[in-house]
């Protein structure tokens, strides 16, 4: 079940971290963000299942993909 | 290395544009547009996502033919002129002084011109020399003390000559000159690494010897770039699919210089044409053209009447001839009448053209491809033999 999002900066950066978790059999989805969860508008984040964020968020920042807050 | 012209049509253009293009690559442009031509980094929709996709693997098969760690330092544009125009006005300050060769395309030489009246000189080192020491010596020689960007074309569009861009590199490195490259007749014809060339922007066409569609090209900001990407400036600011509500371009790659949205057919398919390329390898296809050049040297050097520009030169993949007292333009007419495509004129380089003293209408310019075969070489020769006589 994906109940946590990563906000991700970029529609770019979102590709690159689904293609790094997949590769790590980590399920995930691109989504769009809420508006008002950004505060600057239009924004994406990778759905995954909580369980697996602490490790999700270490893949992405050691490929160098600037993960943003962890959203419930 | 097989893809066969319409109607026996000769094809000698593809320093203007690659033809014919791959099957793989109308394939993709076909299907892109028929299945996933959504519009990319703007929703999270299938099509949306599937288009990004599709992107994002271009700027990983670009990243990997050009040595550079992160694909999203990959920057899609229009053509390498857009390309071109992104980078060298992305560095250029106030007070700057850009150094640029002698043979350079209008691509570097108007922007460069432009930027005059912005504060920013510019002059030019000489290219046109006998071994790479001398072309690093006229560089030494132009550099001031406001020199910070130095913009050279890799392989000439004209008459072939490729500049030692890892002695150039090195010397700005040296001299902490921002390095920009002009490769749109290099890129999938001779191997480029962007780290070790020390390049901090590379910019190319897509629709030459990558064999992608017109509308294609790129700029790559290497992963060591002297410059941060958040300090280049932007050429055009406008939708990029993020942050909305600010009221600058983003900070991040490549989202900062693409405004507004891509043309993700254009990059599908040349997402195919770089796979075709890095699958046979430039190395092969170097050898090729170069077998191809020599035979037509050859040809040109023995046909009565002709002049063939920078002469001494025995590998390349493109030629610059002229016939005596012949308009140029008349020989690529007569020609094109005999079912052979070739240019004439200036080529867009009226430096390139002043320094080999071509004359006032130009000159004829024969240029490979990757499809080009010596069969065609040879049935050049009566051709052009014929475009003389019928002049």
């Amino acid at each position: 079940m994906n109940d946590c999002v990563i906000a991700i900066n970029s529609m770019t950066y979102a590709i690159k971290g689904e293609n790094v978790l997949k590769k790590n059999n980590i399920p995930t989805k691109i989504v769009k963000l809420s508006s008002n969860l950004t505060k600057k508008g239009c924004a994406y984040g990778l759905s995954i299942d909580c369980i697996n964020s602490t490790i999700a968020r270490r893949l992405l920042e050691n490929n160098g993909i600037p993960a943003g807050e962890l959203l419930k | 290395m097989k893809n066969k012209n319409p109607d026996n049509l000769i094809y000698f253009d593809n320093a203007a544009t690659s033809f014919p293009k791959p099957c793989s690559v109308i394939c993709e442009v076909s299907k892109c547009m028929r299945q996933y031509c959504g519009n990319p980094g703007r929703s999270s929709h299938s099509l949306s996502v599937a288009a990004a996709r599709k992107i994002y693997e271009c700027r990983e098969q670009i990243a990997a033919m050009f040595s550079v760690k992160s694909p999203e330092n990959i920057v899609f544009a229009c053509n390498a002129t857009h390309a071109l125009n992104m980078a060298i006005k992305s560095v250029a300050r106030n007070g700057s002084h850009i150094l640029i060769s002698n043979i350079e395309h209008n691509a570097v030489y108007r922007p460069v011109c432009a930027l005059r009246s912005k504060g920013i000189s510019f002059s030019h080192f000489d290219a046109l020399q006998n071994n790479d020491e001398a072309v690093i010596q006229s560089i030494l020689s132009c550099i001031t003390n406001r020199t910070n960007v130095l913009v050279a074309i890799h392989s000439s569009n004209v008459c072939g000559i490729t500049l030692p861009i890892e002695k150039i590199g090195r010397l700005c490195k040296e001299k902490n000159i921002f390095f920009i490259v002009d490769a749109a007749q290099s890129a999938g014809h001779i191997d480029i690494d962007i780290p070790k060339c020390n390049i901090d922007i590379l910019c190319a066409p897509g629709h030459k010897g990558l064999l992608g569609p017109q509308g294609s090209g790129f700029m790559i900001i290497s992963d060591n770039a002297k410059i941060k990407a958040v300090d280049l400036e932007t050429l055009i600011e406008g939708g990029s699919g993020v942050n909305s509500f600010d009221r600058e371009m983003p900070q991040i790659l490549p989202e900062r210089f693409e405004a507004g949205t891509l043309s993700t057919p254009a990059v599908a398919g040349l997402c195919e044409g770089v796979k075709v390329i890095s699958k046979i390898g430039t190395q092969r296809i170097r050898g090729h053209e170069d077998t191809l050049y020599k035979r037509m040297r050859e040809i040109l050097l023995n046909t009565r009447d002709v002049t063939l520009y920078n002469h001494t030169k025995t590998t390349g993949s493109v030629l610059l001839f002229n016939v005596a007292e012949k308009d140029p333009n008349m020989i690529a007419a007569n020609l094109d009448s005999l079912g052979v495509c070739v240019r004439s004129g200036f080529h867009c380089s009226p430096l390139a053209h002043k320094v080999l003293c071509t004359g006032d209408d130009g000159a004829v310019r024969i240029s490979f491809g990757i499809y080009n075969t010596m069969d065609e070489v040879e049935r050049f020769y009566p051709k052009l033999k014929s475009a003389i006589n019928n002049y």
